[in-house]
């Protein structure tokens, strides 16, 4: 399946963990920057903070619960950072460049997120601990309804392109940008985003009535795995929201990978403009919202997009 | 450098004040603090699960109590005078502690379950079949009767606090969870000596105090409460704003808060999180105070105080009730108080038949706030409200009302 595009595969399994790395800091330098503005003070030290907090985090000492499942819990991170990598693999990162371009790129896009519920789930479960399960079950009950959302959205984004390639998608956009094709298309992509990853009004998974739930137990390594893992996340779905809606590679002057660069930049602070400005929603709200509101105005951007492309 | 604050009576300031320093950041669970700050007084009651706190934030840790007042409940612990500004002792405390010249704090224990394990049954666990028993003296879930759908669910047995960082100190909930929905609630309150209000309310039952000071501390308290709500939505950025305008309210700065009750107002997310939820109308309903106004109903003991008469005083109202309504109640009588206090100039309240507090009207004579016959306390109210409610909309409720436990513990 894997086209010849594909990079070699010393270079593509060097290539994930830099960019999940690389993107998990600048997600924390963004979340504190766009935090820092968000409460009207100056945004001085983002850069640095996120290093000295990882450096703590390393010196602490591994700690424990009583009777937790000590497998899972560390598989949870590992889990929910190796769904990050196989969702990056089919996400252009240069013009025509991405670790596995294959033909049926949104299908394992989708995959890989779909499981996530599963990592974030065992993430709860595994310290034995209130709770941080009652954040895995939350999270549980609204993964369903951002995760349709999604597969909608990114069958739109495919039916001009005819192909379920991410490459092909940027492709289709040289001359007009999904983001104007299909308006719909990245409002929702940046619900979906929030929801995967578990930020601002649907972090249901971690949230401050649960004293942080899944993640309440952990600490040192464990803690940060999780949190970079969840950078890692932001970063992948910024990056393919950049290729789907906002045309990728395609812009004048610059290099296909800067502008990718940029863009997916774009997303990413939009994503964290929101985390930061709208307050966690009821669970049973949310659910009640992404279905109600969320799912039909999905298929409404796909009848838009199935129409056109039939005209 | 990450705090985690055990709060204790009187110390519930101390948070607030250090959310605002960048140097400090406050974090929400001790699993993800390197030092632990006891903050007031903690009541005997809450000592043991103060050192379980202790045992929970992981090596290296340093401790110190600020405030605490009498024998400290955490041995090797720093102290800092109430007065004092905690946040350079913190700082050399972290110093010490990451250059390796101060040694980790060691455990407090008790490192054995305080209950033995009751190894009788098929399974050891000390129930009959699979199920039943209290393995270590802490209850097996077991399957009970829906409050939605009828489905038999186990129903788990959790406690928590007293120093969950939302919950209102010397207070523990002991609840009964299916799923996220609470079955039952029971509100256990530690033995507290005051109130948790501004001393000048206090002071005001009895003595002449300058008005417009009584109504900048009304204004600090209803901001805080506010700030309180935000930090349970994960909206610490806007929270760090509310209470900054808390640190710097003066007479006459009502105008801020109202440009940030009118941006609060249009960010609709607060309205989808907060309306319809808690809905108090009825007999379930406290007599006084914001939260009554927040519902309609309920009188405020400024409109029958000639001081507040001559400035021409007229209270909000809101009325439908819920969490929405008692943030926006709140956060509308802050901008008022603030405006009152700028038409005070240097006027002073004499002690009255009546004292408006932050939480409902106060007489010189009773110990709790008026509550007449057949209206139950606000912590009665939340018992009786929670069992149905999913988990996070009891946290907005609770959080919205603005509970003070040592209502019960003085009324005793």
């Amino acid at each position: 399946m894997v086209e010849a595009s594909a990079l070699p595969p010393l270079l593509a399994a060097a290539l994930a963990p830099a960019v999940l790395i690389v993107g998990a800091y600048t997600a924390a330098v963004a979340s504190r920057a766009v935090e820092a503005l968000a409460a009207r003070r100056s945004p001085a030290g983002a850069l640095l903070q996120p290093l000295r907090s990882a450096a703590l985090l390393l010196r602490r000492e591994p700690n424990t619960t009583e009777r937790p499942d000590a497998v899972l819990w560390a598989v949870a991170p590992a889990a929910y950072a190796a769904l990050a990598a196989a969702a990056l693999a089919v996400v252009p990162l240069a013009e025509g460049v991405a670790i596995a371009d294959v033909r049926t790129g949104i299908v394992l896009f989708g995959a890989a997120e779909a499981l996530v519920m599963v990592a974030v789930f065992l993430h709860g479960w595994a310290p034995n601990s209130h709770l941080a399960l009652l954040g895995g079950y939350r999270f549980v009950a609204l993964a369903l309804s951002y995760e349709l959302l999604s597969m909608f959205v990114l069958i739109a984004a495919a039916l001009p392109a005819e192909s379920l390639r991410v490459s092909a998608i940027v492709e289709s956009q040289a001359g007009l940008w999904n983001v104007v094709r299909q308006p719909l298309g990245l409002p929702l992509w940046l619900i979906v985003t929030l929801g995967v990853t578990f930020l601002g009004p649907v972090n249901v998974a971690d949230g401050a009535d649960l004293a942080s739930g899944t993640s309440v137990e952990s600490s040192g390594r464990q803690r940060l795995a999780w949190e970079a893992a969840r950078g890692g996340m932001l970063t992948v779905f910024s990056l393919m929201g950049a290729a789907v809606f906002l045309g990728g590679w395609h812009g004048p002057l610059l290099p296909g990978w800067a502008w990718i660069v940029v863009k997916g930049l774009v997303v990413m602070l939009l994503v964290l403009w929101l985390r930061h400005h709208v307050g966690r929603v009821p669970t049973e709200r949310a659910v009640g919202l992404l279905w109600k509101v969320g799912l039909p105005l999905a298929f409404l951007g796909l009848l838009q997009a199935g129409i056109v492309a039939l005209a | 450098m990450p705090v985690f604050c055990a709060v204790g009576e009187a110390g519930r300031e101390g948070p607030r004040t250090l959310r605002l320093d960048r140097r400090v950041r406050l974090v929400r669970s001790p699993r993800h603090a390197s030092l632990l700050l006891a903050i007031g007084r903690i009541p005997a009651e809450h000592h043991d699960a103060l050192r379980l706190v202790h045992d929970q934030v992981c090596p290296p840790r340093a401790t110190a109590v600020w405030g605490g007042g009498g024998a400290p409940p955490l041995p090797g612990a720093v102290e800092i005078e109430a007065g004092d500004d905690p946040v350079p002792i913190l700082e050399r405390l972290h110093d010490e502690l990451l250059d390796g010249h101060r040694p980790s704090a060691p455990v407090l224990g008790p490192r054995d379950n305080p209950v033995a394990w009751q190894g009788v049954g098929p399974h050891g666990q000390g129930g009959a079949g699979m199920m039943g028993g209290a393995p270590y003296g802490r209850p097996m879930a077991m399957t009970g009767p829906d409050e939605r759908d009828g489905l038999q669910l186990d129903r788990v047995p959790v406690t928590l606090g007293p120093f969950l960082p939302w919950l209102p100190p010397g207070m523990r909930l002991v609840l009964e969870l299916q799923g996220d929905v609470l079955q039952s609630l029971e509100v256990d309150v530690a033995t507290l000596r005051h109130r948790d209000e501004p001393a000048i309310f206090g002071r005001a039952l009895t003595r002449d105090v300058p008005l417009a000071d009584l109504e900048i501390a009304r204004a600090r308290h209803h901001l805080a409460a506010t700030a309180e709500l935000l930090l349970v939505l994960g909206l610490d950025a806007v929270a760090e704003r509310v209470l900054r305008l808390a640190r710097d309210a003066r007479p006459g700065s009502g105008g801020a808060v109202r440009s940030l009750a009118r941006a609060l107002k249009r960010n609709r997310s607060l309205a989808l999180s907060t309306r319809g939820i808690g809905a108090l109308s009825g007999d379930r309903l406290p007599r006084s105070g914001p939260a009554a106004r927040a519902a309609g109903r309920g009188r405020d003991a400024r409109s029958d105080d000639p001081a507040y008469q001559e400035i021409g005083f007229e209270p909000v109202v809101f009325s439908s009730g819920d969490a929405e309504a008692r943030w926006l109640q709140r956060l509308a009588e802050a901008a008022q108080a603030l405006d009152l206090a700028e038409r005070a100039g240097s006027r002073q309240r004499a002690p009255g038949p009546a004292l408006e507090g932050p939480r409902g009207a106060r007489t010189a004579e009773a110990q709790g706030t008026l509550t007449p016959d057949g209206q139950a306390d606000e912590l009665g109210l939340l018992e009786e409200l929670a069992p149905g409610l999913s988990f996070e909309a009891f946290v907005i409720l609770l959080v919205s009302l603005d509970l003070d436990p040592a209502e019960r513990s003085l009324r005793g």
